[in-house]
């Protein structure tokens, strides 16, 4: 087993948002395989890439990133299904802990998108 | 318009993972109106987006691409202490079948996600909490990401 420490920060400033938007929360998640560290894939607009097969009752936290910086290419997040629930732009990210039973899997809409990601499974 | 810093980072040791896990980066987000600033909700046990479920839906029309944040607090209504799952769940025009459950959130955990299930052409797309038994307090923030 193992630990992982997720922490996010999501912050705004009075001048947009009438208060500081201020939210900061961390964790401590013991994990176990199977886990995936950090890695890179290109996502094409033809085939979905499966990043986490639809399995048995669970969850799986899953960092997913698209990695690129310009251009018109955006990622859908969809389970392992096909269907789809979001979509990340260029530079954006997301901390998902997915439902192992219906897995993930990414598109690429537009043009070839670099992903970023990995995932790890909560002990159970 | 407003801006939106989101920031991640995951850490783990080198005796965990081999090798030491340290990723840290950050997204500026352009936000638009409308969106919901950090909120509680008392999730209820319900599998539905109609009935006493519709209480349970935190974006009820999917219209725009948003990002959500969600907590599971650990809490129930009363402030006691629970064990059960937070459950998330698309909801694609089913309003009075079960929708699809996305997500499986124990205490202390959160979600930071894109959602945008593209199909905005009825009230029941939604994205919708649920629980394994009894209720649970939770935290959660909508913000529309501008176009």
């Amino acid at each position: 087993m193992a630990t992982i420490t997720p922490k996010l920060t999501v912050t705004g400033t009075a001048a947009d948002w009438g208060a500081a938007v201020a939210i900061s929360v961390s964790d401590s998640l013991t994990c176990e395989a199977p886990a995936k560290g950090l890695s890179k894939v290109d996502v094409t607009t033809v085939t979905p890439i499966q990043l986490v097969a639809a399995g048995s009752a669970g969850t799986t936290f899953v960092y997913i990133k698209n990695n690129n910086t310009t251009g018109t290419g955006y990622v859908d997040i969809e389970t392992d299904g096909s269907a789809v629930y979001g979509t990340l732009m260029n530079g954006e990210f997301a901390w998902i802990p997915i439902d192992t039973a219906v897995g993930v899997e990414v598109t690429a809409v537009n043009a070839t998108v670099e992903v970023e990601y990995a995932y790890w499974s909560r002990t159970a | 318009m407003a801006t939106l810093t989101s920031k991640i980072t995951l850490t783990g040791t080198a005796a965990d993972f081999g090798q030491a896990l340290a990723l840290s980066l950050s997204k500026d987000l352009t936000v638009e109106k409308p969106w919901t600033g950090v909120s509680k909700i008392n999730v209820l046990n319900d599998d539905d987006a109609d009935g006493t479920g519709a209480a349970n839906i935190i974006v009820d029309d999917v219209d725009a691409r948003r990002f959500v944040y969600i907590k599971h607090n650990g809490v129930d209504s009363a402030g006691a202490t629970v064990t059960t799952d937070l459950i998330v769940k698309n909801f694609e025009g089913e309003a009075a079948a079960d929708g699809t459950q996305i997500m499986v959130l124990k205490t202390g955990e959160w979600a930071f996600f894109p959602y945008d299930n593209g199909k905005s052409s009825g009230d029941d797309n939604a994205l919708i909490l649920d629980t394994s038994a009894g209720t649970i307090n939770c935290d959660f923030a909508i913000f529309t990401v501008a176009s």
